[in-house]
């Protein structure tokens, strides 16, 4: 009995203690409001008298701001021209525009000179200029001009560094007070320091300058490029690592940073701190002092240890691991580590107070991004715990788009860099942020061709929007007969019995003209003749008859049923974006020639939908005729058939997705291989080998192989079920 | 659960009767001392509420006039001038704004106080009915503390909306004298309408040293990238008139312009198109001859035609807005509000909150040199994308324009984002108007991946009691060579899974 009393008395104190400490803070709280209740929170006053009080400025003020003593317009801008110079340069005062009115956005880079060999990187800078759609050979039609004059590494220290930059840059005609001109930069500035400083006077030239700082950056000006290795690729480039979206995006790491610690210098504090946010669980900072000759010199009581902890842990496996990586400021403000984080799909915290990051013109780095403050270190991984993980993995995948779109290859980093000048030109075409932000990225989206995101195949889901509800049929005629055959009358007879049909547009790509209206098949339908040029590409060229968004294109052979039409369409209007259609192809990758190989053979994947019956936007119409390069077109025209092979590689360049099959009630007839085959084997062989060189060429110019393969085919939803016909929407497809 | 209770009718009930007299008022004591302990810490609990809600009636009750006179000495200090350099990470003290879960700063206002200079003039106007609108709507809002040392930010309540209407050098000597001024740091300036005759600078003349600046009318070389925070001219007429939002489409006119006072140089550009295009280009200017009473402000002629200001610019498709002495004009509000496109002709002006906001999508800008080919350029927008920079001209103003609450909480937040980034709010949430955040879709899964083949599927089966049927699903699901797992939910709670 008197135990138990006892135990009863002690749980009465402990539960007694147990109230006190978990209340104690709200009686804390109690005893601080308490005191502070006479004055509660003092808000700004309810003036008695606020309506009384006078506007900021009276409204006349307000509308009627002109001065008639001030310059006139046209003198104040010329007025700037003087005064806005150097370091205050804006395209409004240092790029004269009237270069790039006549002919465009040309760029025109200065012929190379021999003795003097520029660095790797800097010829793959060249070399994807010379590559792009706005190459020029001639500088008088040229707006923008290039230096042939290495200026990627400007410390004198190393073994890049060009001597005499301004005597030569003196030297040349074109030069003009660096007007029009961009430079581009990769390292700038020396020990101890690191500078901006190019050594050398770079007038009026707009700078594309890895590193930069806000301070000196030209808003709207100049560019803020990407650091990159000179082994970055020229072209395609690798794909980002996240290959998969895993729910929770957690992975088992949640932030790391290893590289080196520098012990004296610019950019030291930083690093020298990074070690206390590691707790060797989820949290992995290592940091090395190793690195130049005379690190023991500066060796401070933690080099040791650290440097033991260092060769614990991977780079490469801590990258794969983790979800977010750090990436701080080195001598310079950015480094390679921004880009192996953005690809590994590690989200980037930023660490570098003042860096002016690539691109922000037009990217929105808050969406891929963490963007600390070097001196809230410590807050870091609180902060990075804290996100949710929905954002986490929105973040992860925006790091995998930037990384594909604007960074992966050294093409990408300049064209982005030559698109984000264009655009400055004539800002009311140009694109918006959604545009550079969204999937498949701004060097995707021509403004050329429309602003509007409503126009475009990408963005109907994000846009609230549905594409149009007709089509254009495009049929295009090769025939040599000069007069109309069986099946494009059948076929013409078949398109026009469809509800969602807008128009027919017929390309006539003979040498005998097409023959007159008569003799074309009374429809209903407007039908239209277009005199094509007879090349190969003409097929895809932007005519601006074409006003519907969707194209169906068709060859003269092609045989379809309304039904077929009907269902194919409205296939392609839940997936706008890809090319929909009825005969197929796959690609493969055949080891022993080592080389890409296609067949037309009846296997169970496809990669290649044939345009001679097949439904897509007719945005890709100007994609093809205006993104790609007029080499490519050239190729293009210069092969038998491989055409549609280009539209295939391109669509899926662009959308990462293979095309749609669809319901087809008869055996499409790869006609002409038949023809051929009438006529000899091996101008059939040739053909499918000039295909296949087609494709091979095709993979080399966008540096990977871009087809996707894919198992589906799409039928309506009774196809060949056991129920009645009358039930079916499509019955004639099962004919 | 089943053990717990299982407990309680074993021993607890026969605990009580078996007790004395003395020793049951000894646990009645001991209980209801444990219970008062509970009833206070509830109470506890909710008295902070309490008492932040009576907050609203505890405000003071006083006049304009009645707050404390501050005489400035000739020789107070003045701040330096606005440093050019300035960046967040160079001028701003983040350590005031540490670390919360809310993510929000914490904004201190200073009392307001009247200035005069040693011969008792007064420095400005005590306080103007707009910057009153927006210190209380920063009040009112969750940033506000009036705690002066938990804020990140401080506002001064001297008044600096408009400069013509202050005496910069002791303006200046003002604000230098606040209790934590400190070189200007986290100091946060309100200003609308900068400069003055002759120069008409574009960003407040008043030397400020490190504050902040949300001015209206910066030009690229004045403002702070990253720093400032370029803001609307508020219009007083955003509160005068009802402007019933007008369904997006063709009106009557294409261009319109409706500001008065412009430079001739413009004027004649802007007479030239009309030559040239006819009735669609309307140009608008002051009327010479109104009758008494009627607000100059509120009519617009041409030639002898009379239009209502600003219900006139719903009549168009887009609406000119030219810069004048400055670049910042109250006329923009007035268009966005009207749902008109604005056409934004003022080189190197930065657009209001550009550091958010995506203009492309609502107005167009135009070089000033290419003001001869406006028609031509405005001709070859798409109708649809002109219905949907209506809509969002129309939504900008609702949500950023409309009043200076609104204005002063987008400065707040902007401000916010940069110092909480990986809380900020989204290129989406800044710019999508409310229609298409409903119609749209956003994907979590954006990224067009396709899962390699190697890893397989997961089978999840639920089931709740038939153990048969979950056995054959079980069979045959696992006859397929791509399953790598399979994972059975079992929903009945009565009954454990079998073994």
């Amino acid at each position: 009995m008197q135990t138990r009393k006892k135990y009863i008395f002690l749980t009465f104190l402990a539960s007694w203690l147990l109230i006190f400490f978990f209340g104690g803070d709200q009686l804390r709280r109690f005893t601080f409001f308490s005191g502070r209740k006479a004055e509660a929170r003092r808000n700004w006053p309810r003036w008695t008298d606020r309506s009384l009080l006078k506007t900021f400025a009276d409204p006349e003020e307000l509308q009627r701001d002109g001065d008639p003593s001030l310059l006139s317009p046209r003198e104040r801008r010329a007025a700037w021209l003087s005064v806005y110079k150097s370091s205050r340069c804006r395209m409004e005062t240092c790029f004269d525009f009237s270069r790039c009115e006549r002919n465009g956005f040309k760029v025109f880079t200065y012929p190379r000179d021999r003795d003097q060999p520029v660095s790797e990187s800097y010829g793959k800078i060249l070399a994807s200029i010379e590559r792009s759609r706005y190459y020029t050979p001639n500088p008088e039609e040229a707006c923008l001009f290039i230096l042939s004059i290495d200026t990627l590494d400007r410390d004198h220290l190393s073994a890049q560094y060009v001597r005499d930059v301004d005597e030569k840059i003196r030297g040349f005609p074109l030069w003009n007070g660096g007007r029009n001109h961009l430079i581009f930069n990769l390292y700038s500035g020396t020990w101890p320091n690191y500078t901006g400083d190019l050594g050398f006077d770079i007038g009026q030239a707009i700078l594309a300058k890895a590193s930069f700082d806000t301070e000196s950056f030209r808003p709207g000006f100049d560019v803020s490029i990407p650091l990159f290795s000179k082994d970055h690729p020229q072209r395609g480039g690798e794909r980002g690592w996240l290959y998969q979206d895993s729910v929770p995006p957690k992975k088992k790491y949640l932030l790391v940073f290893k590289g080196k610690r520098y012990l004296t210098g610019i950019g030291s504090g930083t690093r020298n701190a990074l070690h206390h946010i590691h707790n060797g669980k989820d949290i992995i900072s290592l940091t090395t002092c190793k690195h130049g000759k005379d690190w023991e010199k500066h060796k401070d009581t933690r080099c040791d240890k650290d440097n033991v902890d260092y060769e614990k842990f991977d780079y490469q496996e801590l990258l794969h691991n983790s979800t977010f990586c750090i990436v701080p400021r080195g001598r310079r403000l950015g480094s390679f580590r921004f880009l192996e984080a953005l690809q590994a799909a590690c989200i980037p915290v930023l660490l570098s107070d003042g860096w002016e990051l690539p691109f922000a013109e037009a990217i929105d780095w808050g969406k891929a991004a963490v963007v600390g403050s070097e001196r809230l270190l410590l807050q870091i991984p609180s902060a990075v715990r804290c996100i949710h993980p929905e954002r986490v993995l929105a973040f992860q995948q925006q790091t995998q788009f930037l990384w594909d779109a604007y960074f992966s290859s050294v093409d990408k980093i300049v064209h982005t860099t030559l698109e984000i000048i264009k655009d400055r030109l004539s800002p009311h075409r140009s694109r918006s942020r959604f545009l550079w932000n969204t999937l498949p990225g701004g060097l995707l989206v021509l403004p050329d061709f429309s602003t509007h995101p409503g126009d475009f195949p990408f963005y109907y889901l994000q846009h609230g929007s549905s594409p149009s509800e007709k089509f254009t049929a495009f049929i295009r005629v090769v025939s040599q007969a000069g007069s109309l055959s069986q099946p494009i009358l059948r076929l013409i007879q078949a398109i026009s019995g469809s509800q969602y049909c807008a128009q027919i547009l017929v390309l006539w790509s003979c040498e005998k003209p097409p023959p007159p209206n008569g003799k074309w098949p009374q429809t209903t339908m407007p039908l239209t003749i277009i005199q094509g040029r007879r090349k190969l590409s003409d097929r895809f060229f932007p005519y601006t008859a074409i006003q519907t968004d969707a194209v169906l294109s068709l060859d003269e052979h092609t045989s379809l049923s309304t039904s077929e039409v009907d269902f194919a369409f409205v296939v392609w209007r839940s997936f706008p974006e890809r090319i929909v259609g009825f005969p197929a192809l796959s690609h493969f990758w055949d080891p022993e020639q080592g080389r890409w190989g296609y067949t037309s053979k009846w296997t169970n994947e496809l990669s290649i939908v044939l345009t001679a019956a097949a439904f897509y936007h007719r945005y890709y119409h100007n994609l093809f005729t205006e993104y790609l390069p007029a080499g490519l077109r050239e190729l293009v025209d210069g092969l038998a058939a491989c055409e549609d092979i280009l539209m295939n590689v391109l669509v899926a360049a662009v959308t990462k997705l293979p095309p749609i099959k669809v319901t087809q009630r008869k055996q499409h007839k790869d006609t002409v291989p038949q023809q051929v085959k009438g006529t000899a084997g091996a101008a059939g062989s040739w053909r499918f080998s000039q295909r296949q060189d087609c494709l091979n060429q095709l993979v080399d110019w966008f540096g990977y192989m871009p087809l996707v393969s894919s198992q589906l085919r799409l039928d309506p939803v009774l196809f060949k079920d056991q129920v009645s016909v009358l039930r079916k929407k499509y019955p004639r497809l099962e004919k | 659960i089943m053990c717990a209770s299982a407990k309680y009718n074993t021993r607890g009930p026969a605990l009580i009767p078996r007790m004395k007299t003395k020793h049951r008022i000894y646990y009645i004591t001991l209980f209801s001392i444990v219970l008062l302990g509970l009833i206070a810490t509830g109470m506890f609990q909710f008295w902070p509420h309490s008492i932040e809600s009576s907050s609203d009636w505890t405000v003071e009750k006083r006049s304009v006039h009645d707050v404390p006179v501050v005489k400035l000495p000739a020789d107070s200090p003045i701040p330096e001038r606005g440093d050019l350099s300035c960046r967040m990470h160079t001028c701003f003290d983040v350590y005031r704004c540490g670390f919360n879960p809310k993510n929000k700063i914490k904004v201190y206002i200073y009392s307001l106080k009247k200035y005069v200079d040693e011969f008792g003039a007064a420095v400005s106007n005590t306080i103007s009915r707009e910057y009153n609108e927006l210190l209380t709507a920063i009040s009112d809002s969750e940033f506000y503390t009036d705690d002066v040392n938990r804020a990140c930010l401080f506002v001064p309540s001297i008044d600096v909306l408009n400069q013509n209407v202050l005496r910069i050098k002791e303006t200046a000597q003002a604000l230098a004298q606040l209790s934590r001024w400190d070189r200007g740091t986290n100091h946060l300036l309100f200003n609308m309408l900068p400069g003055g005759p002759p120069d008409y600078n574009t960003a407040l003349d008043v030397p400020r040293d490190r504050a902040l600046l949300a001015g209206g009318g910066f030009s690229t070389w004045t403002y702070r990238q990253g720093y400032d925070v370029s803001i609307p001219v508020y219009s007083p007429l955003s509160a005068e008139v009802d402007l019933p939002e007008r369904g997006p489409g063709p009106r009557r006119y294409f261009i319109l312009s409706s500001q008065m006072a412009l430079h001739p140089e413009y004027q004649s550009e802007l007479e030239a198109l009309q030559a040239e295009n006819g009735e669609s280009v309307l140009i608008l200017d002051k009327c010479t001859n109104l009758s008494d009473g009627v607000p100059a402000v509120r009519k617009r002629c041409y030639k002898n035609q009379v239009f209502d200001y600003p219900q006139v610019l719903q009549e168009s498709t887009f609406c000119v807005v030219l810069r004048g002495a400055r670049l910042g004009q109250a006329v923009l509000s007035d268009v966005l509000q009207a749902g008109c496109v604005p056409v934004i002709i003022a080189d190197s002006y930065i657009l209001p909150f550009s550091e958010v906001l995506d203009w492309k999508r609502a107005s167009v800008v135009i070089p000033e040199e290419k003001m001869p080919e406006m028609y031509s350029i405005l001709q070859s927008i798409p109708q649809r994308q002109i219905e949907e920079m209506q809509r969002q001209a129309r939504w900008f103003w609702e949500a950023y324009f409309r009043s200076m609450k609104a204005i002063a909480l987008a400065t707040l937040q902007i401000i916010n984002d940069r110092i909480y980034p990986y809380a900020a709010i989204s290129y989406e949430e800044w710019n999508d108007p409310p229609a298409v955040k409903w119609s749209s879709v956003s994907n979590p899964l954006f990224l067009p991946l396709i899962p390699p083949q190697s890893q397989g599927f997961t089978a999840v089966v639920l089931t709740y009691d038939r153990v048969e049927s979950l056995f054959r699903v079980i069979t045959e699901v696992s006859k397929v060579p791509s399953l790598s797992k399979l994972l059975v939910v079992w929903n009945n709670q009565n009954k454990n899974p079998p073994e």
